[in-house]
């Protein structure tokens, strides 16, 4: 078997696998990656001016099956299309939109080993725009009805702490001094921060899973 | 050295629609490393490497719990801690997006009121 991702899997099951990322199954884009994403590094760097970075093959790659999950039905299975065959154009086109996006396009420099009569044909690299803004537009909703019931009946100094997890923040220290318990010895300050964080994590769990019972 | 698929599961890290980002804000609550979380998922590195990869659940109760389910089968995990973990670094997305629209909704009032009172104060010398 050929290490090109055109022949990676039988036709089959390539179908099988696209028939799983339109049903949205979870663990579909996994299963992409794993069986794709090394061929398809590796098909950009051996068809690409070795002065390129490798880094863009890597990018382009990753886009190109981002975007197939995103918007599964970019992919004609009906077409006759290979599966991988598809994921090469995909790749190219993102990788000559990366370049060109740098301002390191130089046409004599990328010589495409396999053009294809539909070259150009695959060059889109925005995900379907109308599925990440439903997402985020779900998540902003879900996020304004969360913060509130959290945030409700916290003091002062828990509101900070809820502040600062959101922010990403681990250092005890800086939770401490949110709580105003700076000066206590460091063990008790452990303790006291642990307390808070747990308590505004089992508010977020409970907001999270629908169970609004408080301890 | 990352491989090619570890590098993909950290790139995902910032898009909800992948499980790399809330288990990347579950870490981050819980003051996890990577290699802590997939301890107390009961996995491996490599098998948490494709948890990240898979897609996140996003619908009710009972098709989460199924999705949750079918992750945890395929990549051997422990559903209980995945699911867990899931629900808080949603949850933690989602307040941060909600909060960071707040300000930046503050900031445009803020610079609507500044614009109308200079703008006040233009006409009324």
């Amino acid at each position: 078997m050929s290490s090109s991702p055109e022949f990676l899997i039988s036709q089959e099951d390539e179908l099988a696998l696209h028939r799983r990322l339109v049903h949205g199954d979870v663990t579909a884009f996994a299963d992409l990656a794993r069986i794709f994403l090394d061929s398809l590094i590796k098909w950009l760097v051996d068809s690409n001016s070795a002065s390129i970075s490798k880094d863009l093959c890597i990018e382009a790659a990753e886009d190109a099956l981002i975007a197939l999950v995103k918007n599964p039905a970019s992919f004609n299975r009906d077409a006759g299309k290979r599966l991988g065959e598809y994921l090469c154009m995909s790749a190219q086109g993102d990788f000559r939109n990366l370049l060109r996006k740098e301002g390191r396009h130089r046409k004599k420099s990328l010589e495409v080993v396999e053009l294809s009569s539909e070259d150009g044909k695959y060059l889109v690299t925005d995900d379907d725009p109308s599925l990440p803004l439903q997402i985020q537009e779900e998540s902003e909703r879900a996020g304004r009805e969360i913060i509130p019931v959290v945030s409700d009946g916290l003091s002062e100094g828990e509101s900070r702490v809820l502040d600062l997890i959101l922010q990403g923040e681990r250092k005890t220290s800086v939770f401490a001094q949110a709580l105003g318990i700076d000066h206590l010895p460091k063990k008790e300050k452990t303790v006291e921060v642990n307390r808070v964080k747990n308590k505004i994590k089992k508010r977020i769990d409970r907001r999270k899973t629908g169970d609004g019972h408080e301890s | 050295m990352a491989t090619n698929l570890e590098h993909l599961a950290r790139r995902l890290e910032d898009d909800p629609f992948f499980l790399a980002c809330p288990l990347k804000l579950y870490a981050e609550s819980e003051g996890l490393n990577e290699d802590s979380l997939a301890a107390q998922m009961c996995c491996s590195k490599e098998a948490f490497v494709f948890v990240c990869l898979c897609r996140a659940p996003m619908g009710g109760h009972e098709t989460f719990q199924d999705d949750i389910e079918r992750i945890a089968a395929k990549f051997s995990v422990d559903s209980d801690v995945l699911a867990e973990a899931i629900r808080r670094g949603q949850a933690i997305f989602e307040m941060r997006r909600s909060a960071n629209a707040a300000a930046i909704l503050m900031a445009a009032r803020d610079g609507d009121k500044k614009r109308t009172t200079e703008e006040k104060g233009e006409n009324n010398p």
